[in-house]
């Protein structure tokens, strides 16, 4: 049997397990090690499972992963972005559809002290649903809004999806982070436009909201807002200011939030214990799917079928936007039903040299990427913000009525995306800033 | 009365492979606080003094990142946390439903043994060398942190085999109704 052959087996039967529930990372190295010992014999296999695993996970700049999950549960078992929201709010009440508006620049608020969207959601939404109900805001706006603003949080930095695409494809994560930003704010800005020409359109979808707001009362929504400013100010600041790296600054992060959140005194030994079991738990769960991208590399490598697949997909297709198209339907596919890092990991080592060879910039496609995975966040059967959502507000909406108050955002994530194909300067000259 | 006390057995082994799991679970917690502290302690001297503190990131990544990785793993299973994919198994009947609960804990226990197998033999050479590494003229020893891979694999082997024992015993004990 031939190297190919072996090669494209080996894929089919990773498929086959990954369909059946087996975990991607155990299902990764599994059939990476039996495809190696297949391919290059007993030696190959036995010398790269014994190296791979232990080298990947003592990668420097992975310790950042930890690191910015622990700052994010943290601040989110804490509390530490309620005022996001209520700050938000009163600030922004006389816009059509102001509370979604809020929760939107909340959720963005957000994401700057959490790397994921999940998170991200599930904060916001337990703090601006009920506030949305109590205005007779339409169920389904509001609910859809908040499992489509969460996903800002691994737009904008810090992003785990960004820091693992950086160390696979190899690009410089601050890159990502830069661009990051500027896809996060193109998308917030969309999804606020949306949400204002729709209550324009149709003002029962959210009624203004009949309250005095007056000055003092903004500026103590401001005051309440500053532990967590403090906390995206230390980060951020330090960083652009040179006195650490993007590595450290998530153990900066991470320490920042703990005291900060200490000395607000909100942060009990309960929270702690918890944001530190999710954090070990995650971090566990991502790195092991990781270990078997990296063999997964090494075998489509060895065996020849790696370059096999770019070779036939460029042969098919040589016009490089079609094939970007391809690779965006196959995203939106692999989005219904799989979480994000998965789709990710499993992917990259197959699809990264066909984009390379295709001609575009790496850089570009990890930001490219990461809005495509953020959308099957949100796509049914499997969106995990919608599911997110839909534990926080109970039985209010129905799954169905989250998934059609997210059919007009979903348009706007497919129209971003076309700006992104058309003109990648929009994140592309915010990178090329960090350069210069 | 027999299979009474081999359920208790069993109970028996149960509880004393979570205590151990979750006793993993502790030491990764643990490493990633050391971790948090010894960055920011770093960057605080540099910062104040310039130079580095010697030996910070072989320590971040060889103990520390490994630790944190690798412990967890068989606690990450043993809560259901490991990625996988669920939406169109949850659709399924029951009893396809069972059997790829089989897989996942066959193929779990294969793959982990490997991984074991293969961490623990590197570890043994390792610790036979005595393997160290050389940062601002200061030696760390690093056949220690070798340990933590075998482990935290080791661990999920076993638990992964401890659930295909429950999982057998229930399909035998189990009327062909409930299944």
């Amino acid at each position: 049997m031939s190297n190919l052959e072996i090669g494209l087996i080996c894929i089919s039967a990773l498929v086959i397990l990954v369909a059946n529930r087996v975990p991607i990372g155990f299902a990764l190295i599994g059939v990476s090690f039996v495809g190696i010992y297949w391919v290059g014999g007993a030696r190959a296999a036995w010398g790269t499972i014994s190296l791979v695993p232990q080298t990947f996970a003592a990668t420097w700049a992975l310790s950042s992963i930890p690191m910015f999950l622990l700052m994010g549960y943290v601040s989110f078992n804490a509390g530490l972005t309620r005022g996001l929201f209520q700050f938000a709010r009163l600030w922004l009440s006389a816009l059509p559809g102001g509370l979604a508006v809020a929760s939107v620049f909340g959720a963005a608020g957000f994401a700057a002290v959490t790397g994921s969207s999940v998170a991200c959601s599930a904060a916001m939404g337990r703090i601006a649903f009920p506030e949305m109900l109590r205005y007779n805001y339409q169920p389904q706006l509001a609910a859809g809004t908040l499992a489509v603003a969460g996903t800002l949080g691994a737009l904008i930095p810090p992003s785990i999806l960004m820091i693992l695409y950086g160390i696979i494809a190899k690009v410089p994560i601050a890159s990502l982070f830069m661009g990051g930003v500027s896809l996060g704010l193109v998308t917030a800005l969309a999804y606020v436009a949306l949400i204002m020409i729709r209550v324009r359109l149709n003002p029962d979808l959210a009624p203004r909201v009949e309250e005095e707001i007056t000055w003092p009362m903004r500026f103590a929504a401001l005051w309440e807002t500053l532990p967590v400013l403090a906390l995206i100010f230390g980060v951020f600041g330090g960083l652009l200011a040179g006195y650490f790296t993007p590595t450290e600054a998530g153990a900066v992060g991470a320490a920042l939030s703990i005291l900060i959140s200490l000395a607000s005194r909100s942060l009990s030994w309960d929270d702690m214990k918890s944001a530190l079991g999710d954090t070990l738990t995650t971090t566990s769960a991502l790195f092991i799917v990781g270990c078997g991208a990296a063999l997964l590399i090494r075998f489509l490598a060895l065996s020849g079928s790696g370059q096999f697949i770019t070779d036939f997909v460029i042969g098919f297709g040589t016009d490089p936007l079609v094939v970007i198209i391809v690779i965006a339907l196959l995203y939106i596919v692999l989005g219904m039903f799989l979480e994000p890092i998965g789709t990710m990991l499993l992917t990259l080592p197959i699809v990264l040299p066909i984009v390379d060879e295709a001609g575009y910039s790496i850089i570009w496609f990890g930001l490219f990427l990461t809005k495509m995975l953020e959308i099957g966040m949100i796509t049914p059967p499997m969106g995990m913000n919608v599911f997110v959502i839909k534990g926080v507000v109970g039985d209010a909406i129905s799954l169905g009525g989250i998934f059609k108050g997210i059919l007009g955002f979903l348009i706007v994530d497919l129209l971003i995306i076309v700006l992104l194909i058309a003109f990648p300067d929009i994140v592309l000259v915010p990178v090329s800033w960090l350069t210069n | 009365m027999k299979t009474g006390s081999s359920a208790k057995g069993f109970a028996a082994v149960w509880s004393a492979a979570k205590l151990l799991i979750t006793a993993m679970m502790y030491l990764g917690c643990l490493a990633a606080i050391l971790m948090m502290v010894h960055v920011v302690a770093d960057v605080a001297y540099r910062t104040v003094f310039g130079g580095s503190l010697a030996g910070t990131t072989l320590i971040v990544t060889e103990y520390y990142m490994v630790a944190c990785a690798f412990l967890p793993l068989a606690y990450t299973e043993l809560t259901h946390r490991h990625i996988s994919m669920d939406a169109i198994s949850d659709m399924l009947p029951r009893r396809w439903q069972t059997v790829q609960a089989a897989l996942g804990s066959l193929v779990t226990a294969v793959v982990f043994a490997v991984l074991t197998y293969s961490a623990w033999l590197a570890a043994l050479k390792k610790t036979a060398l005595g393997t160290f590494d050389i940062e601002s003229g200061i030696r760390l020893y690093l056949w220690p942190a070798m340990w933590l891979l075998p482990l935290g694999c080791g661990a999920l082997c076993l638990l992964a085999l401890m659930r295909m024992a429950g999982q057998a015993a229930q399909a035998l004990s189990a009327s062909p109704e409930d299944t």
